[in-house]
């Protein structure tokens, strides 16, 4: 029962993290047009926000938060990870926003494209 | 670069090591490349990959994460941040960007110490 117990501390719940990031990122961007003035804060209240809630979480992980905010444009944009850690410790996610079928739903005319990569390395 | 296979913190030597053969391997892959949708993918993977394996073979002190970005160069803005918890003594980051008529490429190197 306390090896279970161990277990759960010490690894990181995949969708815990999703949660956290969707949420992170909706609050801050919901129903804003791209202005270059305001982006840097933006950004950086998402970055802040999802660090502080990976670290409320309490387990024995190193994190790293990456986040894009790209003007909608028509340009092309490819982005790629690749790792060298402990795959079954160790985790990503990459949440790309908005999703298109939330835009279609809300009929906005989405102005900005939001791609946040959170890593969590396992310190044990 | 086997004389850093032992060393225990990212910043430092190791750092301006890494740096040179990030700039060198982004110059060859992007120089005298025009963006294109289908093969942007595969190029990205190869930088990646080819970034990656070169950090492995060289030191085995680190987890590391390669995360690179490939724009068509247009008339958009972009904003990139990165917020990392870890040990600021061993573990470090390095971003470096390539620029070329057509194509940006951005690649982030992060070191978690083991």
């Amino acid at each position: 029962m306390e090896e279970n117990q161990n277990l759960e501390e010490n690894t990181y719940s995949q969708e815990e993290v999703d949660r956290i990031t969707q949420e992170s990122i909706e609050s801050v961007l919901k129903e804003v047009q791209y202005d270059e003035s305001k982006v840097q804060g933006w950004i950086n209240a998402i970055c802040e926000k999802v660090t502080q809630q990976l670290i409320e979480l309490g387990k024995p992980y190193k994190y790293i938060v990456h986040c894009m905010i790209m003007q909608r444009n028509g340009a092309g944009a490819f982005v790629t990870t690749s790792q060298w850690w402990d795959t079954v410790a160790d985790g990503q996610i990459i949440i790309s926003w908005p999703k298109d079928k939330q835009a279609k739903q809300e009929q906005q005319k989405n102005t900005l494209h939001c791609i946040c990569s959170v890593f969590a390395v396992s310190m044990i | 670069m086997d004389q850093y296979a032992n060393v225990v913190s990212f910043n430092g030597p190791l750092k301006n090591e890494v740096q040179k053969f990030v700039q060198s391997t982004l110059q060859r892959e992007l120089d005298k490349l025009t963006y294109d949708h289908n093969e942007a993918q595969v190029k990205s993977n190869k930088i990646c990959d080819s970034i990656l394996k070169q950090l492995t073979t060289h030191n085995k002190n680190f987890k590391f994460i390669v995360n690179c970005l490939l724009m068509q160069k247009a008339e958009c803005g972009l904003n990139i941040s990165g917020s990392c918890y870890w040990d600021n003594d061993t573990d470090g980051s390095l971003t470096i960007k390539h620029e070329t008529e057509a194509i940006i490429g951005i690649v982030n190197v992060f070191a978690c110490a083991l």
